[in-house]
C-alpha cells in the first residue's frame, strides 16, 4: 500500500512488518493478515479490513469460530457475569461510547471506583500492549481475569463466586445451546475457561476503521478532509508538534521508534502529575512502576489509541481531562499543571517526564484545527454496527 | 421543613415539622355531585367538573419509571451529565450529538455555576438539518452530513440547539432558546403513552385499559413547541384517546413521570385547531367549576359542613356541625397582610381565592384536599381540609405560597390554621393572616382567662397575645359559648407540632346581626398591608362605638403574626430551590399559625 | 392589570419622524396616538422633556407619577427625579394613560394586588390631569352596569386616542362575570366630554388604531379569548358596522391562551400585539409573562400573517 503524503509514509506497510515475531509466549504467534490463513465462515480475517496494513496479534490457541464469537457477544452483554447481576463487560465498555463508558473512572459491581478510565475495546488485535500499565498483557484472553475476578477493587466481582455464576448460565437454555455450538463435543462446555475465550473472541472482532480520516486515506478524492482537519493533520505530523512520534500506526498508538516492539517504548510519562515535586503520581495508580517497581517507571502509561475520541471523553488514563483542549494544553505546556487539590503539582518538571513532551505553542485556531483532525479519527459506523450490538435488545 | 416540588409532599423524607401529627393524603379526585347546583352549567363546565386532577405529590413507581429514574441518576454522575438520545440513531447522528456536547455554547448549561451540581439535560433529537436551519451559518458545510441536535434542560426549561456537520466534525453554530421545549424524543413519547395507559384514572375514564397504539400524541409538532405544563414549568405532553365524538386528554409530566390529570373534550370538526389543554387550564377550570361555583358538602367522621372557594376570602367552611350540633356558621381567611420592615411601609394585602373572576392576588393552585389526621401511633384522630394558593413564580422572590387548613378531630376539637411558605419580597417580612370565625348560636358570650379567672367581655373589643398573657394550665386563653357549652380557644404558642413558633395574635370579637353584613359575605380587602398595630381591619367593625356582645351571635377575628427568617437552620415562612436529580425542587419552611378550639366539657 | 408608561422622548421621536398633528385619513399614522403633546406643567416643574415620562406602574407609588430617567433617557435606566401632585393618587391605583394634543392626560383606576384603594363604584371613571395646572380631576363617569359582579375587580382597562377626531376610546370590563359579558367600548368626544358611541356586551382590553387595510379601524382584543376584532371608524370617530374577528393569538404564548394587553402599530400600520395571561383576577402583572407578537397585513390576500 502506498501513501500519498510523506507524513503518512512514517506508517509501516503490512509487508514491511510481516515476519516480525514476538516470542514472549510459546503459544503465541503473530499473524500477519497479508499472508492469509483460512477462508470460509470461520475465517477470522474476514473482520480485518484489507485497507489496514498493520500487524495483527492473535493468541492462536484460541481458535476463532463464528459460534464462539456469538457466544462471546451474549456473554459480553450479560449482567449475570457479575456477582450481583448488575454489571456486564458492556457496563464499562458501551458501544455508544466506542466501548468505553464516559465516566471519569469506572465503578464496579459493588460500587468501588476503578483506578482508571475505561479504555476503548477497539482494534485490540492491532495492539501489542493492551492495558494502560501492564506490559505483560498482549491478548484479551489473558487480560480478562482482571475485570472478572479482581478483588482490589472488585469489578465484576466474580472472584469467589465462580461456580454460582456459571450455574446461572447453565440454567439458561439459550446459553446451553450457544455453548454447545461454540464448543462442540465438549461434555461440560459451560465453564469459565470457555467463557473467557468466547468473550475474547468477540472483542477481538471489534474493528473500527471507518472514520473520515480512514475514508480519506482510502480515497482522498472522493473523501477529502475538510480544511480544518487538513490543517490539523499537518500540525499532527509536523516537526513542530511531532505528535506522530508517539501516536503512530493504524490506531495512532504505536510510537514511531518501536521497531522492535519493545515494552519501554510504548510507556511514557507525559507529566500529568508531580505531587511531591519528585515525580509522584496519585497513590492509587502510579503507572508502570506498580508492575516493575522501577522508580523511573512512575507515571508511565501506555500510549493511548487516538481513535474515536469524539465518543471516548473524558481523557487520560484516569479520565482527568474532560476535553481535548485540556489535553492539548498539557502538551503545549510541556506537562500539566494541577493548581489545586490533593494532586496539585507542576507536571512540567516531573523528573520522569519523557523528553518528547517538551512543549510547543499553538494559536487558538491551530488548536481547533488539531482537534478537528483528531475528531476525524472517529468512526460513527462502529457506534451503530449491529455486529457488535447487544443481543438482548 | 418540607420538600416541595412546587408542590406538597406530605411524606417527604426532609419533612421535620410533624413530630407527632401525621397526615395521610386522601384526595378528593373529582367534584362531588351535590345535586343542589342551581345554575345549569354549559358542557364546557361539565367537562371541567369531570376532569380528574392528581395530587401534585403523586408519582408512579412502576419498573419502567424506576428504570428511567435510575438512568437519570446515572447520567447525572457522568463527567458530561447528559442523557443521550434514546431513540435509534444512526452512527452519524450519534456522532453529531457527541460533537454537540463538546461545543461550549451548546453545553453551556450542563451544571449549576454556583454549586457545580448537574442540571438534567437530555438530547431529545438529532435530525437532518434543513437549509433553513443554516441561513446564518458562515462556515462551509455539507447539508447531507449536517444534523440539528436539540437538547432540553429540565431545570432551566431551555433548549440548546447545535448544527453539526459530522463529515467536518464541526459544530457550525449553536444557540440557546429559553422557555422553549424541543419536540420530545420517540422514547419519551413512548414513555408518556405507557404512563397514560397504565394510569388507573385513564383506564377508569375509558372503561378499559387502552392499548398504546390508541394514544394520539397531541403535543407533537414539527417545530419547537410549548410544554403542556406551563404552570409547573415541567415538560408535559398530552396523549389523547378518542372515543366516539369525545377525546380523553391525559397530561403527562415527563419531568416527574406522572399523570397530571385527565379531561374529556369534544372532538372538533376535521381540520379545526386542536384545543389547547394545559396543566393550568385543567387545574383552573376544575377548581372554578367545582369549588368556586358551588358549595361542596363534606361529611366525615362526626363532622358535617359545606365548603367552597371564595373570590377573595380563601376556602370558606359553613354550617359546621359536630355530632349534629351546630358549631360554626362559617370560617374563612379574609386577608394576608404582608409588611416588610425597614422598607417604609412597603408590603401587600393579598387576598386568596378563585383563579377566575376573583379579587385574589394569590389563587388556588390545587383542588381542596381532604386527608386523614393520624397520631404517631398511626391512629386516625381526625381529618384535615386544606387548600393551597400559589403565585406562578414561587419560590422566586416576590412570589407567595399560602396554605389554609382546617383540622377536625374526632373528639370535637377543631383548628383554623394557615401557613405562609414564603418567599415574598424579602427576609424581613411579617405575615398577618386575618381569620374570620363566626360561631353558631345567638346566645354566646366571650371570656378571657385573666388573673386565674374567666372574665367576660362585655363589649366588642380586641386583645393581643403577648408575653404577659395568662393561660389556663391547658393553654387556653379564651372561651366562647353559652350555658356551659362552647369552646376554649387555645392560641398558637408553638405547641401544635407543625413548626409554628407562636401566633402573637390579635383577637377581636364582634357582634353579628342579621341584615348587617360585617364580612358574612365575601369581604374585599379589609386592611392595609403594613400596620403593625391592631389596625388590621376587624377593628373597623368595633370602632368607634363598640356594641354589647353578651349573649349574642359572635364573630371571632384572629390575626396571627409570623416573621419570616432565611437564616440557615432557622428558616421560617421561607422557601428555596435546591437541585435534586438535576431539576429544581423546592425546600419549604412553612410557618403555621392558628388557634385550636377545644370543646368545653361539663 | 396593565399599567402604562409613556415617554416624552418616545413621543418626541415619533413627532420628529414626520407625523403631523392634523393627519388626514389617507395619511398613515405611525402610532395609535401620535398627537400626544408634552403637558406644560412638566417643563414648569423643571423636568427635562427628553427623559421625563408618566407612569402608573410604580409598585411603591400609587396613582400617577412623573419621573425623569437618567442619561440615556429610557425608562429603566434609573430615576433621577420624580413628582406626584397630591391629586394624582386620589383615585387609587391607575392603569391606562393617554395624552391629547393639548397635553391633557387621561387615565383611569385599576386595582393593583387588591381593591383596598379601588372601590368598585369608581372603576368606570375617567380622570383627567389638566395640561396647565397638573391637577387631576374626574373627567367622565361611564355608566356602571346595574349589577356589578363582586368577583370581577375590573372596570376601565384600555384607552386609545384617535387624533384626527379627538375621540378617546375607552374599554371597560365593569359588571362582567364568568357567564355574562357586560363590558363595553365607549367612544368619547374629548371636546364635548360626551359619549358619542358605544359597543356593548364586549369585554375589550387592549386597543389600537390602524389604517393598513385601507380603512380606519379600531382593533381590540377581549378578556374572553385570544381573538382580535376590528371595527370600522367613521369620519367622526363613531363605530361603523359590527366588530369582526380579524386575527388571533390563540395557541401562542406561554399558556396558549394569552389575552391582548396592548396593541400598537408600526409605521405601516402592522399590528404589534402584547399578550399576557388574564383571568379577571388580581394576580400581579409581574408574575405574568408578556409576549409580543407582530402581525403583518398581506394586502394581496387581505390576511394577517404573523411575523
Amino acid at each position: 500500500m502506498k501513501f500519498r503524503f510523506h507524513t503518512e509514509s512514517r506508517f509501516k506497510s503490512c509487508c514491511q512488518q510481516a515476519g516480525i515475531l514476538v516470542a514472549c509466549m510459546s503459544v503465541v504467534i503473530m499473524l500477519n493478515r497479508c499472508t492469509g490463513i483460512t477462508t470460509g465462515p470461520d475465517d477470522f480475517t474476514k473482520w480485518l479490513p484489507a485497507s489496514i496494513p498493520d500487524t495483527v496479534y492473535l493468541d492462536l490457541s484460541n481458535v476463532y469460530t463464528r459460534h464462539k464469537r456469538e457466544l462471546g457477544r451474549y456473554l459480553f452483554y450479560d449482567n449475570r457475569l457479575s456477582v450481583n447481576n448488575t454489571r456486564s463487560c458492556s457496563s464499562c465498555h458501551a458501544q455508544t461510547f466506542s466501548f468505553t463508558d464516559s465516566y471519569t473512572r469506572s465503578s464496579g459491581a459493588m460500587g468501588d471506583l476503578h483506578q482508571r478510565n475505561s479504555r476503548p475495546l477497539i482494534n485490540l488485535v492491532y495492539n501489542r500492549y493492551l492495558t494502560a500499565a501492564d506490559s505483560t498483557i498482549h491478548f484479551p484472553e489473558s487480560q480478562m481475569d482482571g475485570p472478572l475476578f479482581n478483588e482490589h477493587p472488585p469489578e465484576m466481582g466474580a472472584g469467589g463466586h465462580k461456580q454460582q455464576i456459571m450455574d446461572r448460565l447453565k440454567n439458561d437454555s439459550i446459553y446451553i445451546a450457544l455453548y454447545a455450538k461454540a464448543y462442540p463435543g465438549e461434555k461440560d462446555p459451560v465453564n469459565w475457561k470457555n467463557s473467557k475465550l468466547a468473550i475474547a473472541t468477540f472483542i477481538k472482532t471489534i474493528i473500527s476503521t471507518d472514520a473520515p480520516y480512514d475514508r480519506y486515506r482510502r480515497d482522498s478524492i472522493q473523501y477529502p478532509l475538510p480544511a480544518p482537519a487538513t490543517r490539523g493533520r499537518q500540525l499532527f505530523f509536523s516537526d513542530k508538534l511531532k505528535c506522530y512520534q508517539c501516536h503512530g500506526g493504524n490506531d495512532f498508538s504505536t510510537p514511531l521508534q518501536t521497531v522492535q516492539q519493545r515494552q519501554p517504548d510504548f510507556y511514557f510519562n507525559t507529566g500529568l502529575y508531580n505531587i511531591d515535586g519528585k515525580g509522584g503520581y496519585p497513590s492509587y495508580d502510579r503507572g508502570l512502576i506498580d508492575l516493575t517497581g522501577e522508580k523511573t517507571d512512575e507515571g508511565k502509561y501506555r500510549v493511548p489509541v487516538l481513535r474515536n475520541l469524539v465518543f471516548t471523553a473524558p481523557y487520560y488514563h484516569d479520565g482527568s481531562a474532560l476535553t481535548l483542549e485540556e489535553v492539548i494544553l498539557g502538551y503545549e505546556q510541556g506537562g500539566r499543571i494541577v493548581k489545586n487539590g490533593p494532586f496539585a503539582g507542576d507536571g512540567r518538571i516531573n523528573p520522569f517526564k519523557s523528553p518528547l513532551v517538551s512543549g510547543f505553542s499553538l494559536t487558538d485556531t491551530e488548536r481547533r484545527d488539531l482537534i478537528s483532525f483528531l475528531y476525524s479519527l472517529s468512526d460513527s459506523v462502529l457506534i451503530n454496527n449491529k455486529n457488535y450490538a447487544n443481543p438482548y435488545r | 421543613m418540607q420538600t416541595l416540588t412546587g408542590k406538597y409532599r406530605i411524606f417527604s423524607g426532609l419533612r421535620t415539622t410533624w413530630p407527632w401529627l401525621l397526615v395521610l393524603s386522601a384526595l378528593l379526585y373529582a367534584c362531588q355531585e351535590t345535586g343542589n347546583a342551581e345554575k345549569k352549567l354549559p358542557s364546557y363546565d361539565e367537562q371541567a367538573r369531570n376532569a380528574v386532577l392528581l395530587p401534585l405529590d403523586s408519582f408512579t413507581n412502576t419498573p419502567l419509571i424506576q428504570q428511567r429514574v435510575a438512568e437519570i441518576r446515572q447520567a447525572l454522575t457522568l463527567p458530561i451529565p447528559v442523557l443521550l438520545c434514546n431513540d435509534s440513531l444512526g452512527g452519524p447522528q450519534q456522532m453529531a450529538q457527541m460533537l454537540a456536547l463538546r461545543d461550549t455554547g451548546f453545553a453551556r448549561h450542563l451544571k449549576n455555576p454556583a454549586s457545580g451540581k448537574p442540571y438534567r439535560n437530555e438530547i431529545f433529537g438529532v435530525y437532518p438539518a434543513r437549509q433553513s436551519d443554516l441561513v446564518t451559518v458562515k462556515l462551509p458545510y455539507t447539508l447531507q452530513s449536517t444534523y440539528r441536535v436539540e437538547m432540553y434542560n429540565y431545570a432551566l426549561n431551555m433548549t440548546s440547539v447545535a448544527m453539526v456537520d459530522v463529515d467536518r466534525q464541526q459544530v457550525l453554530t449553536s444557540y440557546i432558546i429559553e422557555d422553549v421545549q424541543p419536540d420530545v424524543s420517540g422514547y419519551l413519547k413512548d414513555l408518556a403513552v405507557k404512563i397514560a395507559v397504565e394510569a388507573p384514572e385513564v383506564q377508569q375514564a375509558l372503561g378499559i385499559k387502552p392499548s398504546e397504539k390508541e394514544a394520539l400524541m397531541a403535543s407533537t409538532k414539527t417545530a419547537l413547541n410549548r410544554s403542556r405544563c406551563e404552570r409547573s414549568r415541567h415538560l408535559c405532553v398530552a396523549p389523547t384517546f378518542v372515543k366516539g365524538d369525545k377525546a380523553l386528554w391525559a397530561i403527562i409530566d415527563l419531568t416527574d413521570h406522572r399523570l397530571v390529570g385527565i379531561r374529556w373534550t369534544t372532538v372538533g370538526e376535521p381540520g379545526t385547531a386542536v384545543p389547547l389543554l394545559t396543566e393550568k387550564k385543567l387545574q383552573d377550570d376544575k377548581i372554578t367549576s367545582c369549588y368556586c361555583e358551588v358549595e361542596q358538602p363534606l361529611k366525615k367522621n362526626s363532622w358535617e359542613m359545606k365548603y367552597m372557594l371564595t373570590s377573595s376570602d380563601g376556602l370558606r367552611i359553613s354550617d359546621v356541625q359536630f355530632n349534629g350540633q351546630p358549631v360554626l356558621r362559617s370560617a374563612k381567611l379574609v386577608d394576608w397582610h404582608v409588611s416588610y420592615s425597614g422598607t417604609d411601609g412597603f408590603g401587600y394585602s393579598d387576598a386568596v381565592g378563585c383563579p377566575y373572576f376573583s379579587q385574589a392576588a394569590v389563587v388556588a393552585w390545587e383542588i381542596p384536599k381532604v386527608a386523614e389526621l393520624r397520631d404517631d401511633q398511626q391512629r386516625v384522630i381526625g381529618f384535615v381540609l386544606e387548600q393551597t394558593y400559589r403565585s406562578e413564580g414561587w419560590p422566586t422572590p416576590c412570589n407567595y405560597n399560602y396554605r389554609q387548613r382546617y383540622e377536625f378531630y374526632n373528639d370535637g376539637r377543631f383548628r383554623v390554621a394557615c401557613a405562609s411558605i414564603g418567599r415574598g419580597c424579602g427576609n424581613t417580612g411579617t405575615y398577618r393572616p386575618v381569620f374570620r370565625i363566626a360561631f353558631s348560636g345567638e346566645q354566646n358570650s366571650f371570656y378571657e382567662y385573666k388573673e386565674n379567672n374567666w372574665q367576660q367581655w362585655q363589649q366588642e373589643q380586641w386583645q393581643q397575645q403577648g408575653s404577659l398573657t395568662s393561660y389556663t394550665p391547658e393553654g387556653f386563653q379564651y372561651k366562647i359559648g353559652s350555658g356551659g357549652k362552647g369552646y376554649f380557644i387555645e392560641p398558637g404558642r408553638g405547641q401544635f407540632g407543625d413548626g409554628g413558633r407562636g401566633d402573637f395574635s390579635w383577637v377581636y370579637v364582634t357582634r353579628h346581626q342579621a341584615g348587617r353584613d360585617e364580612g358574612e359575605n365575601d369581604l374585599v380587602t379589609i386592611g392595609p398591608c403594613c400596620n403593625t398595630d391592631y389596625h388590621q381591619g376587624p377593628d373597623k367593625f368595633i370602632e368607634p362605638g363598640p356594641e354589647d356582645i353578651m349573649q349574642s351571635s359572635l364573630v371571632v377575628w384572629y390575626v396571627a403574626q409570623m416573621r419570616n427568617d432565611d437564616r440557615k437552620g432557622n428558616e421560617y415562612c421561607w422557601a428555596e430551590n435546591v437541585l435534586e436529580d438535576g431539576v429544581w425542587r423546592t425546600k419549604a419552611y412553612p410557618c403555621f399559625a392558628g388557634p385550636m378550639f377545644v370543646p368545653v366539657k361539663n | 392589570m396593565p399599567k402604562s408608561k409613556i415617554s416624552f422622548y418616545t413621543l418626541l421621536m415619533l413627532l420628529l419622524s414626520g407625523t403631523c398633528f392634523s393627519c388626514k385619513e389617507q395619511e398613515v399614522p405611525f402610532s395609535n396616538n401620535v398627537c400626544a403633546t408634552n403637558p406644560a406643567f412638566v417643563g414648569q416643574l423643571g423636568f427635562d422633556p427628553r427623559y421625563a415620562y408618566f407612569s402608573t406602574s410604580e409598585i411603591r407609588v400609587m396613582g400617577l407619577v412623573l419621573l425623569q430617567a437618567g442619561p440615556g433617557g429610557s425608562p429603566g435606566t434609573g430615576i433621577v427625579k420624580s413628582h406626584q401632585h397630591p391629586s394624582w393618587n386620589k383615585a387609587g391605583w391607575l392603569a391606562p394613560i393617554q395624552l391629547d394634543r393639548q397635553g391633557n392626560i387621561y387615565t383611569a383606576p385599576a386595582p393593583f394586588i387588591n381593591v383596598l384603594h379601588n372601590p368598585a363604584k369608581g372603576q368606570n371613571t375617567i380622570w383627567k390631569v389638566d395640561a396647565v395646572t397638573g391637577i387631576m380631576d374626574k373627567f367622565l363617569e361611564l355608566p356602571l352596569p346595574d349589577s356589578l359582579s363582586e368577583n370581577n375587580p375590573f372596570g376601565i382597562i384600555g384607552m386609545v386616542l384617535l387624533c384626527e377626531t379627538g375621540t378617546l376610546y375607552v374599554s371597560t370590563l365593569a359588571g362582567s362575570d364568568r357567564y355574562h359579558e357586560r363590558g363595553a367600548i365607549y367612544a368619547i368626544d374629548l371636546a364635548t366630554s360626551k359619549i358619542i358611541d358605544q359597543i356593548k356586551a364586549t369585554d375589550a382590553m387592549g386597543m389600537g388604531i390602524s389604517y393598513i387595510t385601507g380603512k380606519r379601524k379600531l382593533y381590540f382584543g377581549t378578556g374572553r379569548s385570544s381573538d382580535i376584532y376590528a371595527v370600522n371608524l367613521d369620519n367622526k370617530g363613531r363605530f361603523s358596522g359590527s366588530p369582526e374577528k380579524e386575527l388571533s393569538i390563540a395557541g401562542l404564548g406561554p399558556g396558549g391562551d394569552d389575552k391582548v394587553r396592548r396593541i400598537r402599530t408600526d409605521k405601516l400600520g402592522n399590528l404589534i400585539i402584547q399578550g399576557m395571561e388574564f383571568n379577571y383576577n388580581l394576580i400581579p402583572q409581574r408574575e405574568k409573562k408578556e409576549t409580543a407578537y407582530k402581525f403583518l397585513f398581506d394586502a394581496s390576500t387581505s390576511t394577517w400573517v404573523r411575523q
